[in-house]
Order: structure tokens, then sequence, then C-alpha cells
């Protein structure tokens, strides 16, 4: 069941990155990741109902400028887009967790959303991060997209 | 949060009060843009983060429109809806409800309470002008 969650997470995940942030995210193995430099931002939701678990993002700051950029029609070295790059995953996160829910149960059942909150975290945290069991890997012009979910029992 | 200034547009008919509930700022601003973007008459936009924010701004403004997620802090859009629902003065403004949501029985739910209107996130800024025009011509 966790597997073909995964795959229809991977699907919403690259679905909403290209309608949201217009963004076209490669799937690559953990191990061919290129090195990341620079902080890394993550966010975390957590759902419950017919089933229940927690999806987490991680991005490099540039990429989640780079987000909140496009997602705001502005360029991605636009003032104060630093600023605003962790409010922008954490609603693309809420948008992601929204839609799997729908791909994976149907429009029937009702989940609850925690509001998502976002972290910052050194760039030394990326190995750490690649080697979660079950990570979803991507690549997004060099940058590091990475996702996991985690389902409760 | 205060009340920002719409577009600077000619028209000569009635210009709409809209408020624009989102825990999220990105989607303020992008709601803000689409807002000025499309052919709607704008009197003031006034911005709230939670449904607390909201109903602050309700009690001392005149809106035409409310525009609220759901999922938010502190007070959500359903607590918000059921909060205006049960007031004799802001039980009569349209909502319309932009959110990830995509149970039916919620959906289903909303509409029950009155929501005008139901816009699913990731959107297309046509489809909120669409929304909010087909709302605002039915008022």
């Amino acid at each position: 069941m966790e597997k073909e969650m995964r795959r229809i997470l991977d699907e919403t995940l690259c679905e909403v990155l290209e309608k949201q942030a217009f963004l076209f995210a490669e799937e690559t193995e953990p191990g061919d990741v290129p090195p990341q430099t620079g902080k890394m931002l993550s966010a975390r939701i957590t759902f419950a109902g017919t089933f229940s678990g927690t999806i987490s993002l991680y991005v490099t700051e540039t990429m989640c400028c780079e987000i909140a950029a496009n997602f705001l029609g502005v360029d991605a070295d636009a003032p104060g887009i630093a600023t605003k790059a962790p409010d922008a995953l954490k609603e693309i996160l809420n948008v992601i967790c929204g839609n799997f829910l729908t791909a994976a149960a149907g429009d029937g059942p009702v989940f609850d959303l925690t509001v998502p909150q976002a972290s910052e975290h050194a760039g030394a945290e990326w190995s750490r991060v690649l080697a979660i069991p079950g990570i979803m890997t991507y690549v997004v012009d060099e940058y590091a997209v990475a996702c996991h979910l985690e389902m409760q029992q | 949060m205060k009340p920002r200034l719409a577009a600077e547009k000619e028209w000569d008919g009635v210009a709409y009060n809209i408020l624009l509930v989102d825990d999220s700022e990105t989607v303020r601003a992008v709601l803000m843009k689409t807002l000025n973007l499309a052919q709607i008459p704008l009197g003031e936009v006034f911005m709230a983060g939670n449904g607390r924010e909201a109903l602050e701004i309700l009690k001392e403004n005149w809106v035409d429109l409310v525009v609220t997620d759901l999922n938010m802090p502190e007070m959500t859009g359903f607590e918000l809806i059921d909060a205006m629902k049960n007031d004799n003065l802001m039980k009569t403004i349209p909502v319309v409800v932009v959110t990830t949501e995509g149970s039916t029985t919620r959906i289903d739910d909303l509409k029950q309470k009155g929501v005008k209107g139901y816009v699913r996130k990731p959107f297309t800024p046509e489809q909120i002008r669409e929304m909010i025009s087909k709302v605002m011509e039915a008022t």
C-alpha cells in the first residue's frame, strides 16, 4: 500500500510543481542527486482520516526562492523573495497534500490537515535526508527536491 | 492587517470591497494580483491571515465578498463561515472558498452553509476571476 501511495504522491508532487510553480521535476535516485550548496528548507504537514500520515518536503533555499518567485510571478532575485520562500514552500506542500489525499482516497472521505510548518537547516543536512528510507528525490535545474511520506499504522 | 487600495481602475458603476482570508501571504498576494488583473470593479481589498482576523475586519468594514481558505491557524475557514452565518449582518455576505479541500462531503456541507463558490487549489487566475464574477453577478 505504501508503495502505491508513494506513486500517487510522486504524480501529485510533479503536477502541483508544474501547475503552481511552473517547475518540471525529474525523478532521480537519492544517490544521483547532485551535491547541494546553501541552506535547506523543509516543510511538514500531517493528515488524519481514512488513513493517516505525514508528508515532508525538502528543497534548497535557492530552489525555494524560485518556487516563491514563480508562484508570485516575479523574478527569483526580486527584493524580499527569500523572506517569502518558507511561506511559499508551506503552501506548495499544503496543495500537494490536499490533492494527494483526493487522488489516493477519492473525493468522498474527509481528512483533517494540520497547518504546515517550515524549518531551516544547514546544507549538510542533505546527506541525512537523502538517506531516509523511502525518500523520493527529484532534480529541478540541478537543484534537489526531496519528499517523504510517512504512513501511520 | 490594514486594508490595501485596489487597482486604480476607471469604473462608472459599483466597486466591490473584498476580504481575502488565507494564512499564506503568498496566496493572498497571488489573489490580490488576480483581482487587479481581472475586470472586477474593486473598491478596497482587505486581507486577513485567519478567521479571527477576518471577523475583526468584517465587524468594522463594509465587505461585499469574502474569499477564504479553510485550513488556517487560530480560526479555520469553517469556523469563520459558521460565525458569519450566526451574525445577522454578516450572513448576507457571499463567501467563495479557495482551498485544497477535495472532499465532496465537506464541499456539500459548505454549500449547505450558504457558501456561494468553491475553487480548488492549485487555481488559475481565470478560475478565480470567473468564480468571483459569477458570484457577484448573482448578488
